[in-house]
């Protein structure tokens, strides 16, 4: 079966154009002014970018309508992250009947990170009804036959493109090779990545990946700092630093930080350019995969020399 | 042990309930824990418990930081409670048990409060089988009914006191396909189509990477069955109607 088209992410893939994508992440505030501007910070380099749902169990603006709002104040199409550790089935497919009056066109089907991983919210209670499978088949169940789990729902069908997640850091990894497949059978029209700096590991993986027919973003992070590579390495498992990167973040705050602070962010830019770009040069030459997805989080004055780089 | 000394405080007479089954191999309410909470009731031996304290400490860096850190003390009873008796039942989460055994039970007519040593259905059933007695004259007075224990799970016995929680009772067995691992359990998040991205190295990003994640051992399973082929499979959603609060079985 032929996947119907409504996004220009979507249209991208089906082109085969090599795509980027952006991260934007709404905090736990009222105000979602500042992803707005770093929506149109990055608006001129991506195809979509994706707008986060209570990232890391950390609390945060609701993503659906943040989503809207970004997407029409900014005209950058957005890829709405929806996550089953907040909902049930019910409060999703609620969301979900939401989407056309929204104008939202892509959706990416995540389980989500357990409250577990937040220790504010570690006392809350995870739901889990669904998971990213069975969410990405209710959303194709709701685009191509408008019904919810059987149910027939009024008004103008859903029209949505369904993403799903993929972590070429798992392990065992031929566990979570099986899940892509899976995925796959239930119509998924993307995958986007974890985090991955190691060039060989990530062309490794996409070697396999690609099996599973499904067109594969692989998520890149400009550091911004040697602060953020150690975080890197000591809070999140399964992502690495690679040590030569890691020396040349010390170095340059070792040189830098109680000389010239605005130095240092520039040679900080300057290497993440000089890291990123060869990588996703490599990736793109190699057509080893669709596309991009650029996480620089609250980091956008990356984006203009990242491209400059790449283009 | 001091929630439960709080909740005897107004209780001069105490009666014990241990239970010879379950509670025995969980060393949590058999023989030997019923004699000790006696001890401890009537003054006798002291207890032990743990209060959070704040420590000084020097970092890699040279700075005296503070942290917090649970600190176990001793302390006695001073209630003076008297232990008008004990008993062991051999399963006291079936009614009929105690319906038979407690109204006569020698300290029990007397008592102003029953400590029952089990699980939660222990202590419930002791609970409508005392009403019962009462209700229908065989005891002189209602006594209030305690529970020593917080039941985490049912639980496979690796050996005594050391337990694996491996059903949840959810009603709708998956072990024939998934190999005999248990996802509902095993999984942190409970999926029915995993494992997500918190899978590193076969662990699990609930608790810290310290549990094994259970999609990773329903891989190792599959694999040694010759069986990856299901591993692929769609699970449907679980079907919560059955999870409804209160659950009954009539087999008869």
């Amino acid at each position: 079966m032929v996947k119907q088209v409504f996004s220009n992410l979507k249209k991208a893939l089906v082109e085969g154009k090599f795509v980027f994508t952006g991260e934007l992440e709404p905090h736990f505030s009222t105000s979602i002014d500042d992803t707005i501007e770093d929506a149109n910070a990055m608006k001129s380099y991506v195809t979509a970018a994706n707008v986060t749902d209570n990232p890391a169990s950390d609390t945060g603006f609701v993503s659906n309508v943040a989503s809207s709002i970004v997407q029409k104040e900014t005209g950058l199409e957005i890829i709405w992250q929806l996550r089953c550790t907040d909902k049930n089935r019910m409060a999703l497919i609620a969301d979900l009947l939401a989407a056309p009056r929204l104008g939202l066109k892509n959706v990416l089907a995540l389980t989500g990170d357990h409250p577990w991983c937040s220790p504010h919210w570690r006392p809350s209670k995870p739901v889990y009804d669904l998971d990213s499978t069975t969410l990405i088949r209710l959303v194709n169940e709701m685009v191509e036959k408008h019904t919810a789990f059987g149910k027939e729902y009024a008004g103008p069908t859903v029209e949505l493109n369904v993403g799903g997640a993929a972590n070429p850091n798992a392990g065992p990894l031929e566990a979570e090779l099986l899940k892509l497949h899976r995925k796959a059978k239930v119509g998924c029209d993307w995958f986007q990545t974890q985090v991955v700096f190691d060039v060989q590991k990530t062309l490794d993986f996409l070697k396999e990946a690609n099996k599973a027919g499904v067109p594969v973003l692989i998520g890149l992070f400009p550091i911004k700092s040697y602060e953020v590579a150690n975080g890197f390495n000591t809070m999140v498992p399964g992502v690495k630093v690679p040590d030569a990167l890691m020396a040349k973040f010390k170095q340059i705050k070792t040189e830098w930080k109680n000389v010239d602070k605005k130095r240092m962010e520039e040679e900080y830019l300057k290497l993440n350019v000089d890291y990123l770009g060869p990588f996703i040069q490599e990736i793109r030459d190699k057509k080893a995969c669709a596309g991009i997805h650029i996480m620089a989080v609250h980091y956008p004055t990356s984006f203009a020399p990242l491209f400059k780089y790449v283009q | 042990m001091s929630d439960i000394l709080g909740l005897l405080k107004p209780f001069e007479k105490v009666f014990l309930i241990g239970c010879g089954s379950c509670s025995t191999v969980c060393l949590t309410g058999g023989e030997n824990q019923v004699k000790e909470m006696a001890k401890v009731l009537s003054g006798e031996s002291s207890y032990k418990y743990e209060v959070e304290v704040e420590k000084e400490y020097v970092d890699e860096k040279g700075k005296t930081k503070k942290k917090k850190e649970l600190e176990t003390r001793e302390a006695k009873c001073e209630d003076k409670h008297v232990v008008s008796g004990t008993i062991i039942l051999d399963e006291p989460c079936d009614i009929r048990l105690d319906n038979k055994e407690l109204p006569t039970a020698p300290g029990l007519a007397d008592a102003d409060a029953v400590l029952v040593m089990s699980c939660g259905v222990g202590m419930q059933t002791v609970y409508q089988s005392l009403i019962k007695a009462r209700e229908g004259g065989k005891i002189p007075k209602l006594p209030k009914v305690f529970v020593s224990n917080d039941t985490h799970f049912i639980g496979q016995t690796e050996r005594i006191g050391v337990f694996h929680e491996m059903c949840r009772g959810c009603g709708t067995c998956m072990l024939n396909e998934t190999g005999g691992i248990c996802p509902v359990v095993l999984c942190g998040k409970s999926l029915m189509n995993g494992p997500c991205g918190g899978m590193i190295d076969g662990k699990c990003e609930v608790k810290d990477y310290t549990m094994p994640c259970g999609w990773a051992l329903l891989y190792e399973r599959l694999k040694l069955l010759e069986k990856l082929e299901q591993y692929t499979d769609v699970n449907n959603p679980k079907d919560f109607a059955l999870w409804y609060s209160t659950r009954d079985v009539n087999n008869r």
